[in-house]
């Protein structure tokens, strides 16, 4: 891949491809956007002979939920056939489709038994096959909508509530299908981008019903035509959330994959369902914007200036895991004392890895380098002053940094 | 020439602001930690510079690509034409009579093809003081750099305080452009040296590269090719079989190979063509460790604004009488590195390191201290799977002996006005200062020309060969090594040519 990959995402405006535009994006990429309401393109309209000239990567993500009749001739099938014989005209280093774990032949909704065609149609070495889980987190939309709307009902009737489920949040996806379309080389051409480790429908519904609205949720198991009548009654009385059917039966009919050993090639750990639900992309940056804030002052004793609270907050979403860490309650009062909470020669522990990031950060702005490259005399006595009030002030914490640091 | 990394032809930028106007200017983050933020990566023990210039494969894909699998050893490597010389530090003693003792060649061998590399590549130094003769005196230089007030100021320190026989100080061979040269232009001074040199100042093999392909019209360089293995023909000559950045695969011929892939995947290669699976190999390295010195009367004073940004000054310690068995050190201004990187190596708090560094910066410096190849114990082995698994390790007693040269140099580096910080001496790992050799050695596993004894027309060209390994920097010392077996093996197919 060139420095700056050209990359195409189609549904580059839907629920996972404005994620995935969004992170291409912060690595340096150019992304050109194929959707409906970003130059009007749709699958199944005929693809310009030059649309892929010195495009290096396609990640497929576009879907049309309305096609009927045979799954040979629906629209996503035609349409993905089209933009997959220009890539190749156009000789484009990488085809990624974004399947689903549903895709098989005799899926139990039209959604899996299309995706399985799809894959049908893909069948060079670089035309790759990610076979998504079950994706939560980000925005409410798409199947996570679905989701964020039954765990709303105090009471929910469900199939199979024991159903093995394998979640995966929008950010690890994302980070997988970067690396399907980034990896100079890969060993297979179907990967399975899920938790390895399954988990049950009901589990992940109590989940996020707990998180995501605070309430306990009852699941008690009914039959299947039952659960789909329900539906479609909720569906007739108005004010009641909406529950599409079709997701429904995709939610019911999703097998199992053994996704392990892709996951390790792509270098992805998936975080848990805890941890994916509780922050947020918005409030897990507030909280790093409020970390920075913190840690930036505590180093250099002085508030920090809006970019360099930007830059460390980038660099924890870009190198690091994305997410704040716990600070001290008296830190965002007194954030100098945090000293008394560095451990001594310790390099492993979060809040020391992170006063290292703010102390890079800090000292490649103005107000933070004056604290370290004085380029002004200040005079052997001031020197030896300065030196001997800093040994006076250590030498205080020093006690403290021996049993706090132990702590945190 | 096959390249595992992607070609980018390079240009020198004019200029760069100088590292002062860059510390004190709200934009200047843009260089110090570049806007694609590399500068703030998790970085474990790798080189300064290596933080701050892009390096494909650094993070892994080197030693997953060349199939390495280090225990205790760190092997660094990039997969980037110019590799680790857009990197490193620079440092370019010569190796003399002593050092090469025991190889299968003697020095007048050696000496025309290190005043070719010195010519080509471009050194800056001095030849009037004690460091003169340890470094190398038929080498011609370009006028030595200008030293720092730190640099200064020790080097006056140890003249005064009499020559002695087991110590010498003097300034540090650079491979760093006073003159302009070949495209490349002069070091302006502006002390960023870590950060990258925009003006090509300090040489990397990438610009030999890039000259070498207008020069002759008989050399085409393919990138992105990985050599896999190599296996001989019937016919005569050798197969290579490279994959390619896409997964693909690419095979060559020839009737002559030169390995010259960096020592560790060499040696691998190398034991692949030749079936030598689980045979035990020496790997040499020159174990290192690091120190603080503080200069008491430059304390108060002001940073400078200009100055070179990498190693000031050169030392040698001897070790035993045993002729070779010395350490070989350099000194670096401590403003010339991120003060991030010192902070991290403090036992105060950040605040009181930044605290510390504001008032010590101007009278700190930064010594690293190699000791010979023979300290090392450090073993590489083909397994079945056709990987080289590295096994890193130091000679009994390793730690005792650091701390009996650090006091040593403690003492030596007192009588010239600096003072050793009291615990700052701090342990490299096994392989971390990237001076590896020794697995294919002349005169014993290949001849004097890099040919492998029962690979006929299968060279190597790099560390490898390298018989063994004094403390001071090998680079140089490598290089016209290369420049010797190409030579020669040149000559060879001339010859040949001619009685056909």
């Amino acid at each position: 891949m060139p420095d700056v990959p050209h990359i195409v995402v189609t549904g580059g405006n839907g629920y996972i491809g404005s994620r995935l535009a969004f992170l291409l994006r912060a690595r340096g990429a150019r992304v050109t956007v194929f959707s409906r309401s970003e130059g009007g393109w749709a699958l199944g309209r005929s693809v310009p002979v030059d649309a892929f000239n010195g495009i290096d990567a396609i990640v497929h993500l576009a879907h049309q939920w309305t096609g009927q009749g045979p799954v040979e001739t629906d629209i996503n099938v035609v349409g993905t056939r089209q933009l997959l014989d220009a890539a190749r005209r156009a000789g484009v280093r990488r085809f990624v489709f974004a399947s689903s774990v549903a895709a098989r032949p005799d899926a139990l909704n039209r959604y899996g038994r299309i995706k399985h065609a799809i894959e049908r149609t893909l069948s060079g070495p670089n035309e790759i096959t990610a076979r998504v889980g079950m994706v939560y987190g980000g925005r409410s939309a798409s199947q996570w909508g679905t989701l964020l709307r039954l765990s709303q009902l105090p009471v929910l009737p469900m199939l199979e509530p024991k159903k093995a489920v394998q979640p995966i949040h929008l950010d690890d996806l994302c980070e997988g299908l970067i690396q399907l379309v980034l990896r100079p080389s890969l060993t297979r051409t179907v990967y399975g981008l899920c938790v390895a480790q399954p988990t049950t429908l009901d589990a992940v519904l109590r989940v996020i019903a707990r998180i995501k609205h605070g309430s306990n949720l009852w699941i008690f198991p009914i039959p299947a035509r039952l659960a789909l009548m329900l539906v479609d009654v909720i569906a007739c009385i108005p004010g009641l959330p909406r529950v599409d059917r079709e997701r429904i039966l995709g939610i019911m009919g999703l097998p199992t994959v053994d996704s392990a050993a892709d996951l390790r090639e792509l270098g992805i750990e998936p975080r848990s369902l805890d941890v994916g639900l509780a922050l947020d992309a918005r409030e897990r940056r507030r909280r790093l914007l409020v970390e920075s804030r913190i840690l930036l002052a505590a180093v250099v004793g002085a508030a920090p200036p809006g970019g360099s609270m930007r830059r460390y907050v980038h660099a924890i979403e870009r190198f690091g895991d994305g997410h704040a860490i716990d600070l001290p309650f008296f830190a965002a009062y007194a954030p100098t004392w945090l000293a008394a909470y560095e451990p001594i020669r310790c390099s492993s522990k979060p809040l020391v890895r992170r006063l290292a990031l703010a102390v890079r950060v800090a000292t490649a702005s103005p107000i933070g380098a004056k604290h370290c490259y004085c380029y002004a005399e200040r005079g052997i006595l001031a020197a030896v002053l300065s030196l001997g009030l800093v040994a006076v002030r250590e030498a205080l914490l020093l006690p403290l940094r021996l049993m706090l640091g132990r702590i945190r | 020439m096959l390249e595992g990394g992607k070609r980018h032809s390079f240009a020198p930028k004019n200029s760069r602001p100088s590292l002062a106007e860059l510390r004190g200017d709200i934009e200047g983050w843009r260089h110090l930690l570049g806007t694609d933020l590399r500068g703030l990566r998790e970085m474990d023990a790798a080189s300064p510079r290596a933080r701050h210039v892009p390096l494909p494969g650094l993070d892994g894909e080197y030693l997953t690509r060349n199939r390495l699998i280090p225990n205790g050893f760190r092997a660094i490597g990039a997969l980037v034409p110019g590799g680790l010389s857009l990197v490193w530090g620079a440092v370019v003693p010569a190796f003399d009579r002593t050092d090469i003792e025991g190889w299968p060649i003697d020095h007048a061998a050696l000496q025309p093809s290190l005043e070719r590399v010195a010519e080509r590549i471009g050194i800056s130094g001095s030849k009037d003081d004690d460091m003169a003769t340890t470094q190398g005196v038929d080498i011609p230089l370009q006028p030595a750099l200008p030293l720092s007030a730190c640099a200064k100021s020790l080097l006056r320190g140890y003249d005064a305080s009499g020559r002695r026989e087991d110590f010498t100080l003097g300034r540090a061979r650079n491979a760093v452009l006073t003159c302009d040269k070949d495209g490349r232009r002069a070091c302006d001074l502006g002390k960023g040296c870590m950060w990258g040199c925009p003006r090509d100042a300090v040489y990397s093999s990438r610009s030999d590269l890039d000259r070498m392909l207008v020069q002759h019209d008989n050399v085409r360089l393919v990138d992105e090719v990985v050599v896999e293995s190599l296996a001989p023909r019937a016919a005569g000559g050798w197969e290579v079989f490279g994959s390619t950045s896409d997964g693909g695969m690419a095979t060559f011929g020839a009737v002559h190979i030169v390995l010259a892939a960096g020592v560790l995947p060499s040696t691998r290669l190398a034991l692949a063509a030749t079936s030598r699976i689980d045979e035990d190999r020496r790997l040499l390295s020159t174990p290192a460790f690091v120190f603080a010195l503080v200069l008491p009367r430059r304390l108060g004073r002001a940073l400078e604004t200009t100055g070179f940004g990498m190693a000031q000054l050169a030392f040698r310690l001897r070790l035993s009488p045993t002729p070779g068995d010395e350490a070989f050190g350099i000194l670096y201004d401590a403003d010339s590195f991120p003060a991030a990187d010192l902070v991290e190596r403090m036992p105060f708090s950040r605040r009181g390191a930044l605290d510390v560094l504001g008032v010590g910066l101007p009278a700190l410096m930064v010594g690293l201290v190699y000791l010979p190849g023979g300290y090392s114990r450090n073993r590489a082995r083909l397994d079945p799977s056709g990987t080289l698994v590295i096994e890193g390790g130091v000679g009994d007693g390793h730690a005792a002996t650091v701390r009996g040269v650090a006091r040593r140099l403690a003492r030596h580096f007192r009588a010239c006005g600096g003072w050793m910080v009291p615990g700052s001496v701090g342990f490299l790992p096994p392989g971390a200062e990237v001076h590896y050799a020794g697995t294919w050695p002349m005169g014993e596993s290949t001849t004097e020309d890099g040919e492998i004894c029962e690979a006929p027309g299968l060279f190597i060209a790099d560390g490898s060969v390298i018989p063994s390994l004094p403390a001071k920097h090998h680079t140089f010392s490598m290089m016209a090594n290369a420049d010797r077996i190409g030579r020669n093996l040149a000559s060879k197919l001339r010859r040949d040519r001619a009685n056909r």
